[in-house]
């Protein structure tokens, strides 16, 4: 059929052609056709459904897509082509933003999980190396009591020594410690921003 | 990191600790443990004639925990073995 022919055809009847197998020249021209008019309806539907006018384009593209995937499937009693285009331009608009949606949540779980393993390596090359320089016999009742909130009693119970020995050696940390404390706090504060 | 004589143990001046400076200190350790955040002049106050022995404890206390304390709302899923590698009781 001849392009003023075709330019005359209803949209239903212009996709019955598509599905009735017609050479390839005539099924681009019918294609082409399409496009020409439902591509402003189209994105305008789209922009409903999307933030930016270039994501509405975008998705009119994929719809397109769709279409040619499966305009086999259309049936033209059931409803119109444009109903059709709209069904599967709600959907992937619905789709997409919802992958986006999971794409950005993603982006800020790795972030934070960024953050907190920079913090993490702050203290630890901080801190950490302090605490490991401590005597062992200092820093064990530091750790139990003040990291891991165990009474003297209970931390006394873990050593094998007496309640009050454990009081003593935790303070006898924390006198150690604050040798360190001005430089340490200066370096985490550097660290960790 | 300071020199290596700040890495040695500490003298006795340091460390030699009377029970009446002890039980004077837990008072403002526990404090500070639980989040309270006690004023250290405050504390001091109370007991005048230990404020040289005190002083120190309380300074550091409260310097630890805030750090910690700090660190541990950053963050949550933080375990206090990272420190170390290893369990304290092991050494």
């Amino acid at each position: 059929m001849r392009t003023e022919e075709l330019e005359k055809l209803s949209d239903e009847d212009l996709v019955r052609g598509l599905e009735s197998g017609c050479d390839a020249a005539e099924f681009e021209e019918r294609f082409r056709i399409l496009v020409s008019r439902l591509q402003p309806k189209l994105v305008n539907a789209a922009r409903r459904f999307t933030r930016t006018y270039d994501e509405a384009v975008e998705a009119a593209s994929r719809v397109w897509e769709k279409f040619l995937a499966g305009f086999k499937r259309y049936d033209p009693d059931r409803c119109s082509v444009w109903t059709w285009l709209y069904a599967i331009t709600r959907y992937d608009c619905f789709n997409a933003n919802r992958k986006r949606a999971h794409e950005c949540e993603c982006a800020a779980r790795f972030a934070a999980r960024d953050e907190r393993t920079d913090r993490r390596t702050a203290l630890h090359a901080a801190l950490g190396r302090y605490l490991e320089r401590m005597p062992a016999h200092l820093r064990q009742p530091l750790v139990l009591h003040r990291l891991e909130g165990r009474s003297f009693e209970e931390v006394g119970a873990v050593l094998g020594i007496s309640a009050r020995q454990a009081e003593y050696r935790q303070a006898a940390a924390l006198a150690w410690l604050r040798r360190f404390a001005p430089a340490l706090r200066e370096e985490i504060r550097f660290q960790t921003g | 990191m300071g020199n290596d004589r700040a890495w040695g143990p500490l003298s006795s001046s340091e460390c030699d600790f009377t029970g009446e400076e002890l039980a004077a200190f837990r008072e403002f350790g526990e404090a500070s443990l639980r989040g309270e955040r006690p004023c250290i002049e405050a504390h001091l106050a109370r007991y005048p004639h230990l404020a040289a022995k005190l002083r120190p404890l309380c300074e550091a206390a409260e310097w630890f925990d805030a750090e910690v304390r700090e660190f541990r709302l950053r963050c949550p899923d933080f375990s206090i073995w990272e420190l170390f590698g290893a369990s304290p009781r092991t050494g």
